[in-house]
């Protein structure tokens, strides 16, 4: 998952923040898999996750897309915190 | 604790434009910030450069352009000279993507000839470009106005300035006819005697987009030969007229990108709502994105020690609190509390003051039902109209009603289309008949008459649709516009209608976009919690339909525009009442007002005429007072005494989701005390407020 984040910084202009959807196409993790990747990293503060505000208003697809935690927040953006950055590379 | 008299200093969070000063804590967001110097560093040294800064609703984005504004000032008070070394302008999007140019050279010319310790942007530009201060350029105003003059010379010759630009720009400088000239700047169209007064020749305007953008772009020049201009967009999801309008992401990185191509020493800070992270990059042309974006910022979620230290910020503003926080450091607050705000999602300043401004008032046992949604969005339409009245509406009305016919339209039911081949602004087909619109804002009747003649030409149309000529309350023909005269009555005689919406209307319509704009931008909170456009617009809808008092006057302009029979509407005028207003035989003829046939609890019909400024301050004065007048209160309260009625009408589902409430509760009277509670509690809160500050706080208390 960090990989794929990694790859996807290095296509993207520095400091963007990156699509949940892109990195979803270019990751091998299954939904359920990939969110909780995603959370977890988000938990120890090694990715920074950006909430959409009005989810409930996407069709289900969209949605889908999105990253979802068991709140029922959706999360559509995504970037690797500075210090995480800075260690891989390092 | 429980002291109700003091002030909760968590309410009153949101940030409303890059000019207010609020409480800042530099370490949130303090590498975003960095990256907004670094812009205005880059084009210092004659680059353009840009910046699009991403972050979720609430995350404080236009917090960060007001830390940059004052960062900006800092800078010039630090100045030996006071000089200043970066033209500021904020453009927040509030209007539509058809208008863009025309917005932004609204707030270009806004921004530069706001005065600050007495001086515009646009006397500190000249006071650098003559190597003085701004409090010398005075005296050379006085003592040497040749040397002016001969540096607005050199100003004219390279930047290329035409010479209506020149002089107006001369006007400006010794301070001459300020308001005349700021209009002209800013685009209005302007009698002929005032244009001749200012020694400008006549407005010849066919395209006001294009000449809006030909403006732009000269005074982009104009001041980036001399100091660096950064333009701060935000808000640019409220240039959609829908959630999936793409179109108007499109125009505007076009327009920005058109920007920074225009000057060497330009910046663009461009805010986006992560929420649209994905339309926009699919919106916008690869190479205006690379434009408009050449930095990137995030504005992340908050850490456990920024969230202390924003709590901290804002205690810190009630000092008998903090005589009390030696033993517990967030007092009122507990530390668990406060540590478990970090895990708020998002974590954001906006939720953060939410739960905080909460907590205090259950501490203070000041606690109240939530407004229902219908409440809250009356009481912020009402907030916002007066403040609105209090701005002014001179020259917006070109914006208000082209952003708010569209929306008025497709909320009453309306088939509504732009394209005419017979060149109307809008076909609109209601109740089984058609009616063409145009937007006739011309000052004087040299411009307009043009205009009437192409339309009697088109009249009657094939399609038979009358037309309807909207029109600025404003505005009024001189007396030597004759022939344009006889065009209005030969357009009167063939079927056509004049349309001039009373302030009040604009105004109501005004807050109508700014309820809607915020909302797109996910500035609309209620209790904290984002809401959405369709959610205002659910409530919109329900309440033309059932003729809510907040909505009546735009029931009114909405019946004058279509031409409903059985209500004739104030706003619509005869054009022989135009004719005897401009041989000054008096007033504007009015139809008498009646009443929507579905409108709810009945008060006073509104007497407000174009321009009836008693009305707006005893309105304003009203609301200053504490004591709320029966008529002021019944703008609010109709929603709230009427509750039966919403339940009970054929929009029940909406009525559910706009309430907040389920199906199976039934509405009583906490509706109603909740509204008394609320301004029970402003009354406390009173003490020297302005009207302004008064609105906004009524808005603030119901947002939660």
């Amino acid at each position: 998952m960090l990989n794929a984040l990694y790859q996807l910084e290095q296509d993207s202009p520095r400091g963007a923040l990156l699509s949940v959807r892109e990195l979803r196409a270019r990751s091998v993790l299954d939904k359920a898999s990939f969110d909780r990747a995603a959370l977890e990293l988000a938990g120890l503060g090694r990715v920074s996750l950006h909430a959409h505000d009005h989810a409930g208003a996407l069709a289900e697809s969209e949605r889908r897309a999105l990253i979802e935690d068991v709140r029922g927040v959706h999360y559509i953006g995504i970037a690797s915190m500075p210090e995480t950055r800075d260690e891989v590379n390092a | 604790m429980n002291d109700p008299s003091l002030a909760n200093p968590f309410r009153d969070a949101v940030v409303q434009d890059a000019w207010q000063t609020p409480i800042d804590v530099p370490e949130i967001h303090h590498k975003a910030f960095c990256e907004c110097r670094n812009v205005i560093e880059t084009a210092s040294g004659g680059v353009p450069d840009s910046l699009l800064l991403y972050g979720p609703a609430g995350a404080g984005k236009t917090h960060l352009l007001t830390r940059l504004q004052r960062h900006l000032h800092q800078k010039q008070d630090e100045d030996r000279d006071r000089r200043q070394h970066c033209v500021f302008v904020f453009v927040r999007l509030q209007t539509s993507s058809q208008l863009l140019w025309q917005h932004v050279r609204r707030r270009l010319v806004s921004d530069l000839t706001r005065r600050e310790q007495g001086a515009s942007q646009i006397e500190r530009l000249l006071a650098h470009r003559l190597s003085v201060s701004p409090i010398e350029l005075r005296t050379f105003r006085e003592l040497s106005p040749e040397l002016l003059l001969n540096e607005i010379d050199v100003m004219r010759d390279s930047a290329q300035l035409p010479r209506d630009l020149a002089v107006v720009i001369e006007h400006l400088a010794f301070d001459r006819k300020v308001r005349d000239a700021s209009a002209w700047l800013m685009g209005e169209s302007l009698p002929e005697a005032t244009l001749a007064d200012l020694g400008l020749g006549p407005d010849l305007t066919t395209d006001r987009e294009q000449a809006a953008r030909e403006m732009v772009t000269l005074l982009c020049r104009l001041a980036a030969t001399t100091m660096p201009l950064v333009f701060c967009f935000d808000q640019i999801e409220a240039l959609q007229r829908n959630a999936d309008d793409r179109e108007a992401f499109f125009h505007f990185a076009q327009m920005a990108a058109d920007l920074h191509d225009s000057a060497p020493s330009v910046g663009i800070i461009t805010c986006l709502q992560s929420a649209v992270l994905d339309q926009f990059k699919c919106a916008v042309r690869h190479a205006d994105f690379q434009r408009i974006a050449k930095r990137h910022a995030v504005l992340h979620s908050l850490t456990r020690h920024q969230v202390s230290a924003l709590v901290l910020s804002r205690l810190e503003l009630v000092p008998s609190l903090r005589e009390q926080a030696g033993e517990q450091p967030y007092y009122p607050f507990t530390s668990v509390f406060v540590a478990n705000l970090a895990d708020e999602a998002p974590s954001v300043p906006r939720r953060i003051f939410n739960q905080c401004a909460r907590q205090f008032d259950e501490l203070q046992a000041r606690v109240e039902d939530q407004p229902s949604m219908h409440e809250f969005l009356a009481a912020e339409l009402m907030a916002r109209r007066l403040q609105s009245l209090q701005a002014g509406l001179e020259g917006e009305s070109l914006r208000i009603l082209t952003h708010a016919l569209p929306v008025i339209a497709g909320s009453c039911g309306a088939a509504l289309r732009a394209e005419d081949p017979d060149g109307a602004d809008w076909i609109i087909e209601y109740g089984g008949k058609l009616v063409a619109v145009t937007l006739r804002n011309e000052a004087d009747g040299r411009t307009l008459n043009p205009k009437l003649k192409a339309l009697l030409d088109r009249s009657p149309r094939q399609d038979g649709a009358p037309w309807v000529l909207l029109r600025d309350p404003g505005l009024s023909l001189s007396k030597a516009a004759v022939r344009t005269r006889e065009r209005l009555s030969e357009l009167e005689a063939k079927g056509a209608r004049l349309v001039e919406p009373t302030l009040e209307t604009l105004a109501t319509l005004d807050a109508v976009q700014s309820l809607l704009a915020d909302a797109k931008s996910g500035d609309l909170a209620r209790d904290g919690d984002a809401v959405d456009s369709s959610t205002v617009l659910a409530w919109l809808k329900v309440g033309l339909n059932i003729g809510a008092d907040e909505l009546e006057s735009v029931l009114r302009f909405w019946s004058a525009v279509v031409g409903t029979d059985g209500v004739t509407a104030e706003a619509e005028v005869s054009p022989q009442a135009v004719l005897r207003q401009g041989r000054g035989e008096g007033s504007l003829e009015t139809h008498s007002v009646q009443r929507h046939p579905r409108s709810a609890p009945q008060r006073q019909p509104l007497q407000a005429t174009p321009a009836d400024p008693e009305r707006i301050e005893g309105e304003l004065a009203t609301f200053q007072t504490a004591r709320m007048s029966l008529e002021t209160a019944a703008a609010v309260s109709p929603a709230m005494s009427g509750a039966d009625e919403w339940a009970q009408s054929a929009h029940a589902a909406s009525d559910d989701l706009l309430s907040g409430r389920s199906s199976e509760e039934a509405p009583d009277g906490s509706a109603r005390r909740t509204f008394w509670s609320l301004f029970n509690r402003r009354r406390q809160d009173k003490a020297q407020r302005s009207d302004v500050a008064a609105a906004t706080r009524l808005a603030s208390l119901l947002r939660g």
